[in-house]
């Protein structure tokens, strides 16, 4: 098959980053308070007599000066996205709805695009993350923000084991870092399983943001650390730099030979899934992201204009994978929201133009 | 572009083999009496199947292992190779033999301050509380061993936030010793420096 057309010429986007196929980062830090019960329920089910302790750690907060914590009624992860990112997406997530429980602590700064949030199922976390790969500054703040609440509030912890969490394998530094990244263009040359079943075996996490295993729609996957005892949190940072930078530099190498050597691959990718969103009367967000990925791949190379790309990759964030069983919705109610989602897409898809890119075009 | 034509059909139109009601969303892979049958399931198939082999496996495992196995993935996802599959099974079995030879079947072991059992631990993976960790301190180790690179603690510590300031008033009172030469306080200082650890103007 004469597909291919081969060209020698150098790296035709000298201006493709990391920051291009990774769509945030952060860190988090797990942390139960001292004397209290990791979990809100009991082994039969019942409601523990306390919270685990997440009520403490809110008091703390509220309580360092400068308002670096606020009060906010809303703690969901997809709306605190909304309120960090301020985007109109294609289905926004309503942060006030089911399963969204109030008033505990977390601020979102808007000028560092960075966040605090408290209070999961089994421990609260302290989450600073934002767009992009830089991992350090995310770091920094949330050190910073751990001395301020430490000096308030006591956390569980063992001489020997360090801080202690619900799930012992987050036992020790109770540090999580992690990279949400991209990786259609492994995908569209055919590398993304093999360097990922590579990354296993350094120990980092591969998790699909939606869908399981390596068949994540959309292709975008977190990585995070596994290694929590035994190492100090700069370790921990740095190894799992090292080897997320050496994943987002393959990555890149691909789009960039996508581009040199297999342009017909590349443009049957994006034209196939244009058409699918311009022409569809039914679409579920399983889907959508699928025909997101090569979309994002042709907008980080320059061959999309009309919607800026970051608000692409936005859209991975604002959609979420649930089947119409566990929304709790009726065949026609699914049948509803999928007919409301095609609607929107044909407005996205029609807002983005394929364009050249210099002397380069998609054929 | 992998298939989301087969995610569409899949998701609109088939049915649980097992229930017959609910849109199947999993692939349940079992093996019946050395016949390998794979069946569409339901999320609450599925769990309600791996429960079951789970209670089944538990019960029986002090006496045989069940001929039974059970994998089960999303539709479209890749299936594990078998060979992997074998070895992670033959592992696990071989790690809860390992189990119950050392502590006999530790299932019902309790943690005396939650309540919280080993055998709830086993399938929510989450401990009660702090002192869980000491009331099963010898089925997690090997967990730890397997998992981590050490078994001891080198980050950070609750003391830090302390130290830190602790150690910023220290080195200012130092500053100011020396600026008089107050060389007996300066000495003293600079002793209780050395016990907070750490490098100057530093938080670990």
């Amino acid at each position: 098959m004469r597909l291919l057309a081969k060209n020698d010429a150098p790296h035709p986007y000298p201006r493709l980053s990391a920051d291009d196929a990774c769509i945030f980062s952060g860190v988090r830090f797990l942390r139960n308070a001292a004397g209290h019960r990791f979990i809100s329920q009991n082994d039969d089910g019942s409601a523990a007599d306390e919270r685990h302790g997440a009520k403490k750690i809110y008091d703390a907060a509220m309580s360092v000066p400068d308002g670096r914590f606020s009060s906010c009624s809303e703690n969901c992860i997809k709306g605190l996205l909304g309120y960090l990112l301020k985007l109109e997406s294609l289905s926004p997530v309503d942060a006030a709805g089911p399963g969204v429980r109030n008033g505990l602590a977390l601020h979102a700064r808007k000028p560092d695009g960075q966040f605090l949030m408290f209070d999961q199922a089994d421990h609260s976390a302290l989450t600073v993350f934002g767009r992009g790969t830089g991992i350090d500054a995310h770091f920094a703040r949330a050190m910073d923000s751990l001395d301020e609440l430490e000096k308030r509030v006591s956390f569980a912890w063992d001489p020997v084991l360090g801080y202690l969490t619900a799930a012992p394998d987050r036992v020790g530094t109770g540090m999580e870092v992690f990279r949400v990244v991209h990786l259609e263009g492994l995908y569209l040359i055919g590398e993304l399983e093999a360097v990922l079943r590579s990354f296993e075996a350094l120990q980092i996490g591969v998790r699909s943001v939606q869908l399981d295993g390596f068949s994540a729609a959309g292709h975008v996957f977190m990585l995070e650390n596994r290694k929590t005892l035994g190492m100090d949190e700069r370790e921990i940072l740095e190894g799992f730099r090292r080897a997320t930078d050496s994943l987002l530099e393959q990555e890149l190498n691909a789009r960039a030979r996508l581009v040199r050597e297999m342009p017909v691959v590349l443009s049957d990718s994006v034209h196939r899934a244009l058409a699918i969103m311009r022409e569809c009367r039914l679409l579920s967000s399983a889907e959508f992201l699928d025909l997101l990925g090569p979309v994002a791949l042709a907008a980080s190379l320059g061959f999309t204009a009309g919607v800026p790309y970051g608000e692409i990759l936005d859209l991975f964030i604002f959609n979420e994978i649930d089947s119409a069983e566990a929304k709790g919705e009726t065949p026609e109610e699914a049948d509803r929201t999928d007919a409301k989602l095609a609607q929107n897409v044909h407005r996205f898809a029609d807002m983005l133009k394929i364009v050249n890119r210099g002397r380069r075009s998609l054929p | 572009m992998r298939g989301f034509g087969a995610l569409w059909y899949t998701s609109r139109a088939m049915k649980c083999e097992l229930c017959h009601n609910n849109e199947a969303a999993e692939v349940l892979h079992r093996n019946e009496n050395g016949l390998d049958r794979e069946y569409y399931v339901c999320p609450a198939c599925a769990a309600r199947e791996k429960n079951a082999i789970k209670a089944a496996a538990r019960k029986k495992r002090d006496k045989s292992r069940p001929n039974m196995s059970l994998t089960i993935h999303a539709i479209g996802a890749p299936v594990p190779p078998p060979v992997l599959d074998a070895l992670l099974g033959a592992t696990a079995n071989f790690m809860g033999s390992l189990e119950n030879a050392a502590m006999g079947d530790p299932s019902d072991l309790k943690c005396k301050v939650c309540g919280r059992s080993w055998g709830t631990f086993r399938d929510t993976g989450l401990l009660g509380c702090p002192a869980c960790y000491h009331a099963f301190k010898e089925l997690l180790e090997p967990r730890f061993k397997a998992m981590q690179p050490g078994l001891k603690h080198t980050g950070r510590n609750p003391q830090a936030a302390y130290a830190g300031d602790m150690r910023e008033a220290l080195e200012k009172r130092l500053e100011k010793a020396v600026r008089e030469q107050n060389f007996e306080e300066a000495g003293r200082l600079r002793d209780e420096l050395a016990k907070l650890g750490g490098k100057p103007g530093s938080r670990k």
